[in-house]
């Protein structure tokens, strides 16, 4: 059974457990409760905020989660799965680290209230004149920067085909391909990364691409797209942007799994949003960056069985930065990373910690003003944990060693982080923006808290 | 459980090295939790480090048979290890007992290599076979134990043909053995050689279309060291080629030689696909 198949029978059974404990029933469901909660006046909303990107006919989600009708049979399910957090899936620790991300699905705890509240009370309809208008969303055929950029993109580059076999192991495709269509540089301001639909993204694990560019005879790699599942986009800060020219090459690194079905001539496309050309950005970002969880010369990943461990992986950076993004990237035996900052005045900030589930690659991006700005010189730790015990669900074999390897079954550990870095003019600059954004904001600056 | 580790006093040394976090490699043994964090297991140094038996995976093969496969991690730069087969080097059940290393090279010192000996030795078992294969090394106090996992999707493999950009294993034979491939390869021998003199080592490769192979003659089993004329040879070419080199034995005994034919260092990442091969030598005073 594919990890496909794996999660899809999980949330079933879930479902089945769901209705077990909770001794669902139809009748209770349309039973009108005294409660004030809702589907049409309180819990459509939520869903429509947090859900329905996902669950929706052409989404990723197992079911459609748009009408009434499609959300009644799930109730208990969606109890348990929202009061857990499992869903909406955003893995970040809220207890810890910088909290404000421009792409958190996540639900409040009045929000997780309402939902369970609705569910003990029966799942009430309500008044259906109470329902939100409903929402129009993508096919999974569309690109989902259009309805947020307004334009489909500017170029399209593709991959090369690839047949992906019905059944067997894991396979990667890593083609490297030249960009086409460009009259000159051009400055990207976002990207987007879409397998065929609908089989092309059942198939796809992630699809990854880097800038290669060759100056003075030698190569240069910038981290560029990434393609997992709830991870198509990346959007880059305000007036920031990557720079792409005529030559430049596309190197794609695809991994695939069967789904028992062969998907013949898959093509990946990465679309292109481009700054117009008397407008380029100010900054230029270098994309997304892999930062190692284990220190550089002598560690390596060995995880004896049935035992738990943790690295860590220290960097020092050479010049200001600013990281606008982090993603967690392990396979089955991690199970979540943290980033820290040691700045050079020997404040320590957590900046992040999240939690990893192998079915989900998500990028936690920073709203704009809590983005860190890090001075060169500042220290930056990923924290990385592993569980090799039969406690960790996804174990597949807790006797065995795990040592690091591309394989499902082998284990990885970096962390991607999207980082532009800047010259002492360009960063005091953007300190003192930041500033005045935050002062805008009414709120105070590190140094004021502590009365510096 | 079938992973037992057990500590012998006195035998490990403490690397001041970057603390593990509390909770860090504490492992089920035989005799109960034991504390293995002495060994910071994360760190490659020169000494002083375990030796890791590695499973690699397993794949299912045409006639229905099944093989597993394992490698060694060595998380010492300097220091090799000679473990003879016996009761601290040895493959249960006793019947797949013999194809392993008893000669574990150092890790390269140099990160940008490879530092795990991958797929060295493997085991086919009946298609019937219903239990695991274990391997066991005793080193420096530590029992460690390596089951396969025969029927775990996560650690299941290819082995003569895959889409990866290493795709097929190229054909082998060594000295006079049958033409093999993958990695249970070809087995040829015993050939006999007196310490100090030279023995030809003859290989014949049918490298199909790869257009690039790196060659490796590796010492597998035996009691003293092995001196390759060549131990390394990157073969350009396609199609068949046929290669020599001279190994010298410093010590009488029964050997082991293992040669690999790979295209490129990231067939070893992707677990597919390059040939083993194997020579047994006796070697005379």
């Amino acid at each position: 059974m594919n990890r496909h198949a794996r999660f899809s029978l999980l949330l079933g059974l879930s479902a089945l457990v769901a209705v077990a404990v909770f001794g669902f029933s139809p009748e209770k469901l349309s039973a009108q409760s005294a409660g004030d909660v809702t589907f049409a006046a309180d819990v459509a909303p939520i869903l429509q905020a947090s859900c329905q990107e996902c669950h929706n006919p052409e989404g990723v989600g197992p079911m459609s989660l748009l009408t009434y009708e499609e959300v009644r049979p799930w109730a208990p399910m969606i109890r348990e799965k929202v009061s857990t957090r499992e869903m909406p899936p955003w893995h970040v620790d809220k207890n810890v680290g910088i909290q404000q991300f421009k792409n958190d699905v996540s639900l409040s705890d009045g929000e997780i209230e309402k939902i369970v509240q609705w569910v003990d009370s029966g799942a009430p309809l309500g008044n259906p004149a109470d329902l939100p208008p409903p929402l129009e969303w993508p096919s999974g055929e569309d690109w989902r920067l259009e309805s947020l950029l307004g334009r489909p993109p500017d170029l399209i580059v593709p991959s090369t085909s690839f047949d992906v076999v019905a059944n067997g192991l894991d396979q990667w495709h890593t083609p490297v391909v030249e960009i086409e269509g460009l009259d000159g540089p051009r400055w990207v301001l976002a990207n987007e990364t879409k397998p065929s639909y609908p089989l092309g993204r059942r198939v796809t694990h992630h699809a990854n691409s880097s800038v290669l560019r060759v100056v003075d005879g030698e190569e240069q790699r910038a981290g560029f797209s990434n393609f997992g599942i709830g991870k198509p986009y990346d959007i880059y800060p305000l007036n920031t942007g990557m720079m792409v020219q005529p030559g430049d090459q596309l190197s794609w690194n695809i991994h695939y799994y069967p789904i028992g079905q062969e998907v013949i001539g898959e093509v990946a496309e990465v679309g292109l949003w481009f700054y117009p050309e008397d407008e380029p950005p100010q900054f230029a970002t270098a994309g997304d960056q892999s930062f190692g969880s284990y220190r550089s010369d002598d560690q390596e990943m060995v995880i004896p069985p049935n035992s738990r461990q943790i690295t860590q992986g220290i960097h020092v950076l050479q010049q200001n930065a600013r990281i606008h993004s982090f993603r967690v990237h392990e396979h089955l035996i991690g199970t979540g990373q943290s980033l820290e900052a040691v700045y050079p005045d020997g404040r320590v900030e957590i900046l992040g910690k999240a939690g990893w589930h192998p079915s989900w690659h998500i990028t936690y991006l920073y709203e704009d003003h809590v983005a860190p700005l890090l001075p060169k010189g500042t220290v930056l730790i990923i924290t990385a944990w592993y569980d090799n015990t039969e406690n960790n669900p996804w174990n597949p074999d807790p006797n065995t060693w795990v040592v690091h390897g591309r394989r499902t079954g082998d284990e990885m550990s970096h962390m991607w982080i999207g980082i532009s870095y800047f010259d002492d003019g360009q960063f005091e600059y953007l300190v003192a923006e930041r500033e005045r954004v935050l002062e805008e904001l009414g709120i105070a600056t590190a140094g004021e808290e502590d009365g510096g | 459980m079938s992973m037992r580790i057990g500590l012998l006093a006195g035998t490990v040394l403490a690397l001041v090295l970057h603390a593990p976090a509390e909770g860090q490699n504490e492992v089920w043994g035989a005799e109960g939790r034991v504390d293995f964090s002495e060994f910071r297991i994360a760190n490659v140094v020169p000494r002083g480090q375990p030796l890791i038996p590695v499973f690699e995976g397993w794949f299912n093969n045409p006639d229905g048979t099944r093989t597993a496969s394992w490698g060694y991690f060595n998380l010492n730069t300097e220091e090799l290890f000679h473990v003879p087969l016996g009761p601290d080097n040895f493959v249960e059940p006793a019947e797949f007992d013999g194809m392993q290393p008893t000669y574990f090279l150092p890790a390269p010192d140099d990160r940008g290599r490879r530092r795990r000996h991958e797929s060295v030795f493997a085991v086919t078992v009946p298609g019937d076979y219903q239990g695991q294969v274990t391997w066991t090394l005793r080193v420096r106090g530590l029992t460690i134990e390596s089951p396969s996992s025969f029927g775990s999707e996560a650690y299941e493999m290819l082995n003569i043909e895959s889409a990866t950009s290493s795709p097929v294993s190229p054909l082998m034979r060594v000295a006079d053995s049958p033409v093999g491939r993958g990695r249970v390869g070809p087995v040829a021998g015993p050939v006999t050689v007196a310490v100090g003199e030279s023995l030809p080592l003859e290989l014949w490769l049918d490298l199909l279309d790869r257009e690039r192979t790196i060659v490796d003659w590796y010492h597998h089993q035996g009691p003293g060291e092995v001196t390759f004329a060549q131990q390394e040879s990157v073969v350009d070419a396609t199609g068949e080629v046929e290669l020599q080199t001279l190994a010298t034995f410093s010590e009488p005994g029964e050997y082991m030689l293992r040669v690999t034919a790979l295209e490129n260092p990231s067939a070893l990442v992707q677990h597919c696909c390059w040939t083993n091969g194997y020579l047994y030598v006796t070697v005379t005073p």
